[in-house]
Parts: structure tokens; sequence; C-alpha cells
């Protein structure tokens, strides 16, 4: 019983790590950028969603659109203002922009809102319930479903839309896609923005049952990319897969090892398929 | 209709076309011959827009594009089917025909075209559900030059259509093209293949390292010496 709880709890979490990992696939298979922002921008959506709870008393469940919004906003604009122009310079130069705008972000948060680790006040999902003996916290449920269906939704926006295949045929060939008419650095800036939107989305989510500080975004944003090499850089299908995976091995292996070792455990996985599958489970390399 | 202007273009600073002219005259079928390596490519796709010339300039229909990039000189009307192919391998043939009519988002304009590309090439038809990188090479290239076509381009220029390709489907490709140049549509060829490629044109020119250095009638040409002896051995 208690296994079958905590492979529930794997796969609650696993989801969200799977929409965090998908926003930084995205990104990374549109343009072959590593976003290693990502953690302190899902930091942001937390501290968002906590302020807002705090000065204006909207529940995170009422403020994850606009989130949404503003973070698929920041997407667009860092693309704008940062990665267009780098998109030229050596690779190195284009990770420390992102991580150089990470640390920044981070700082920034240390500024104005301390180091203090906070929780949102009594927000609307809160509690357990009861299902077949099993019991699935509410917010972890909550987010889960949410991440399922921001996933949908993702997906069927890239696979259905002709936008969305405009975003695929970018990154196969942007020369290609370029030659048909496709404005790749809107492509780009389309993908930043989806790619933050995922993860304004999970940061929200979390905010309803996770403590929030400057750093908090740092394990989430490592396992994203370790799920997306484990999925395949660039799949999201890969990515949803991935983030399962990791879920449950961190939870699994928290209760028949112990948790001090659980991280361990998602980077052995990722290191036997990194040996075995360098392109990753879905990937095309 | 097209006219480029003594364009230069280098890749690094290593010059690749040097002061390069030709013109396309509408209604045309012209060749830009060459062996490897001469520049054929680099010529293309200065044209299209993927490379900026060094110096020079290049007009078309009275416009000088030469600074635009490749997304708007599709919505001008030329097309380019790259060497290569370049379908997208992971998205389906008829995904692949449609996102080549992204300037023109209009489903009658597009249906007529689709029509037109499948009446052309019967076999993408058949195979609209599948998934484009599973198309053999002469299909892949049939569905290079649809997508291409889905613009509705007023100027279609290929570049080495018959690249691995056996010679009957070579003949079959070529054929394609001389039918697509009936429908009104003015074609700007670069090959290997010269006498293939000369056969069908009105007019062609000969690139050498860069450089042109013969132009004529397609027939003119596959009469100099200069053809017979460098590129068709005879
Ligand atoms: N991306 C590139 N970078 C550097 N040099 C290139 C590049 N592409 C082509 N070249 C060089 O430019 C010259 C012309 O190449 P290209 O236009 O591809 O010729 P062709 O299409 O006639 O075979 C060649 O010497 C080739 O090595
Ligand atoms: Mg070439």
């Amino acid at each position: 019983m208690i296994l079958l709880q905590s492979v529930v709890n794997g796969v609650l979490l696993g989801l969200v790590y799977a929409l965090i990992a998908a926003g930084l696939s995205l990104i990374f298979g549109l343009m072959e950028i590593v976003n290693f922002a990502h953690g302190q921008f899902l930091m942001l959506a937390m501290y968002g969603a906590y302020w807002l709870a705090v000065l204006y008393g909207v529940d995170p469940l009422f403020s994850l659109p606009l989130w949404t919004i503003v973070l698929f906003l920041l997407g667009v604009a860092t693309y704008w203002l940062i990665i267009a122009r780098v998109l030229r310079a050596p690779m190195l130069a284009q990770i420390f922009s992102t991580f150089g705008l990470g640390v920044f972000l981070q700082s920034l948060a240390q500024f104005f809102w301390s180091p203090d680790f906070r929780l949102v006040p009594s927000p609307l999902v809160k509690g357990r319930i009861e299902i077949l003996g099993l019991f699935v916290g509410i917010p972890e449920l909550v987010a889960s479903l949410g991440a399922v269906i921001a996933f949908a939704l993702l997906y069927l926006f890239v696979t259905r839309t002709e936008t969305g295949r405009a975003l695929q045929a970018t990154s196969e060939d942007r020369e290609a896609a370029a030659l048909v008419g496709i404005d790749s650095h809107r492509m780009f800036a389309l993908g930043w923005g989806i790619g933050l939107a995922c993860v304004g989305i999970a940061g929200v989510l979390l905010s309803n049952f996770y403590y929030i500080f400057p750093e908090v975004g740092f394990p989430f944003a490592l396992i994203a990319y370790v799920a997306v090499a484990l999925g395949g850089f660039g799949s999201i299908p890969g990515a949803f897969v991935a983030g399962i995976i990791i879920g449950l091995v961190e939870v699994l292996s928290g209760l028949l090892i112990g948790p001090a070792y659980k991280y361990l455990f998602v980077f052995l996985v990722y290191l036997i398929v990194v040996f075995t599958r360098p392109q990753g489970l879905f990937g095309r390399y | 209709m097209l006219q480029v202007k003594n364009i230069t273009v280098a890749y690094d600073d290593v010059p690749a076309v040097v002061e390069v002219s030709f013109h396309v005259g509408e209604g045309e079928i012209v060749s830009i011959i060459g062996a490897n390596g001469a520049g054929k490519s680099t010529l293309l796709r200065t044209v299209s827009g993927i490379l900026r010339p060094v110096a020079g300039e290049i007009w078309f229909e009275g416009r000088r594009i030469d600074r635009l990039p490749a997304n708007q000189i599709v919505h001008l009307g030329i097309s380019l089917v790259p060497e290569g192919r370049r379908i997208f391998g992971r998205l389906s043939v008829l995904d692949n025909l449609i996102l080549g009519a992204y300037t023109n988002r209009d489903p009658v304009a597009r249906r007529e075209r689709l029509d037109f590309v499948f009446s052309l090439f019967p076999v993408l038809h058949e195979r609209a559900g599948q998934r484009a990188g599973t198309l053999s090479g002469g299909e892949q290239q049939m569905l290079a030059i649809g997508r291409a076509l889905m613009s509705r381009p007023r100027l279609l220029m290929l570049d080495e259509p018959s690249l691995g390709l056996m010679p009957k489907l070579t003949a079959r490709i070529l054929q394609a093209i001389q039918e697509i140049n009936r429908q009104g549509v003015t074609v700007l060829l670069v090959e290997q293949r010269v006498r293939e490629a000369l056969e069908i044109a009105h007019r062609g020119y000969v690139l050498q390292t860069g450089r042109i250095v013969a132009t004529g009638t397609g027939s003119e040409l596959l009469h100099t010496d200069l053809v017979r002896k460098a590129y068709l051995g005879l």
C-alpha cells in the first residue's frame, strides 16, 4: 500500500516536473539555447502568486491566468532584449546571458523579498482526500491536473495549429522555414513566451503547497535539465514521459533507500540513459 | 523580371561569387550550370535572401530585394527549392505543403494550389498523411518542389533538383519543371547535369569558380567548346 501511495505521489510530482521540462525543451528544440534562468522564472511565478494572495487576497488559482500571461510576456521580452542579441554569438556567450539573467533575478528576489521561507496563507486548495485507500494531497492533485491540462493544450497547439506547425518547422530547419515565409525571430519569441508560460503555470500551481524562497527554482530547474536530456532534447512528449519517470524515481528511491539519496538515483537514471541512449528516450539525434 | 547586378558574396571574407550579373525574363527557363563548388547554391541562396551580398544589387519586378530577409522575399513571389530538398521530415506530407502556403492563408487559394501540386505529383496525394521523412528521395524532391509552389511563386528557383536521383527520376522532375513553366511560372534552374539542364532551358549561364564565363541560349551553350569539353566530356 505504501508503495502504491508512493507511486501515486511520484506521478503527481512528475507531472509538474514534466511541465517545467516541456518549457525548457521547447526553447532548446527551437534554437539550441538552454535557458539557465528557467528555475528563476519558476521562482518569480511563485512569488507572483504569493504576493497577490498576501497583498490582495487573490488565491493562486485565480491569479493563474494572469501569471501565465505575465510569464509569456516575460519570455517574449527576454527573447527580444537578450537572446536575439546573442543568437550568433559563441555558445559561451549564450550560456552566460541566460545564466546571468538567472543570477540577476535571484539576487533581485533576495534583495526585495529577503531569503525568508514563505507559504501562501490558507490557499483555496488544501488538505487531502482519500481515494481507494490512498491519500492524495489536494494541492498536489490540482497541480498535476493543471499540468496535464497545460500539457494537452501545448501539444494540441503545436501539432494542430498552423502556428504550431510553423514552430515545429522552425525547430527542424530554420532556413527551410524562412524559405516558406516563416519569420524565425517571431517563432523564437513565441517559443520563449510559451516556454516561460509553462514555467509560470507550474510555479503558480506549486505555490499552493510549496515553500517559496529565492533559491526555490534551483532543484526544479536541475531536474528539468535532466528530464530534457532523458526525454530527448527538444522532444515535448519526451519531456512528459521523462518528468513522470523522474518523479517516480525520486519518490520511490526516497521511500526505499532514504530521502537523502533521492536525487542521487534521479541522476543515476540519467547517467544510465546517457550511456545507453545518448539522444534520450524520444531523441532525434 | 529578376536582375542580378554585379553581386559579390563571401563566406567570412572569402568570396564564393565574384561580380556576377545575370537576368531572368518573365516566362523563361534559365539554367545556371557549373561544377561542384562553382558558387551555384551561393547565388540562389543570395537571391532568396538567406545570404547577403557584400556588393552589388538584386532587383525583382522593379524592386530592390538584396536587403530583405528570406521570409519577406517569399511574399514577393520568389520561391527556392533548396539543395538537398530540406523538407520537414517530422511533419506529414500535407503539413509540409500547407506550410508552403504560409504566406497565403486563404483556404480557397490553398485548395487550388494543393490541387495543382497533386495533379503535378499524384504520388504526394497518395502519401499526404505520411511522415515526409519516410518518402523516397524522388518523392522528397517532388515534395520540396510542391512545397515551393504552394506560395504561388512567379519565379521558382531550383537548386540541383536531380541531386542523388536516378536518370529516370531526373527526367520526370525536369518534365515537371517544364510543365510548371508552361503554367506561367518563370524558372531559374541550377544544375550539375549540364546536358539535361541546357536542353530544357531557354537561356543559360556557365559559372566557374564564382564567375560567369559564358552565356547564350541553351542550344548555343550545348555547342560551345567550353561546355562540350569541360562539362560533357566530348
Ligand atoms: N557555409 C559555407 N561556409 C564557407 N564556405 C562555403 C559555405 N558554403 C559554400 N562555401 C564555399 O563557397 C564556394 C561555392 O559553394 P556553393 O555555392 O555551395 O557551390 P555549388 O552550389 O556550385 O556547388 C565553395 O568554394 C564552397 O566551399
Ligand atoms: Mg550547390
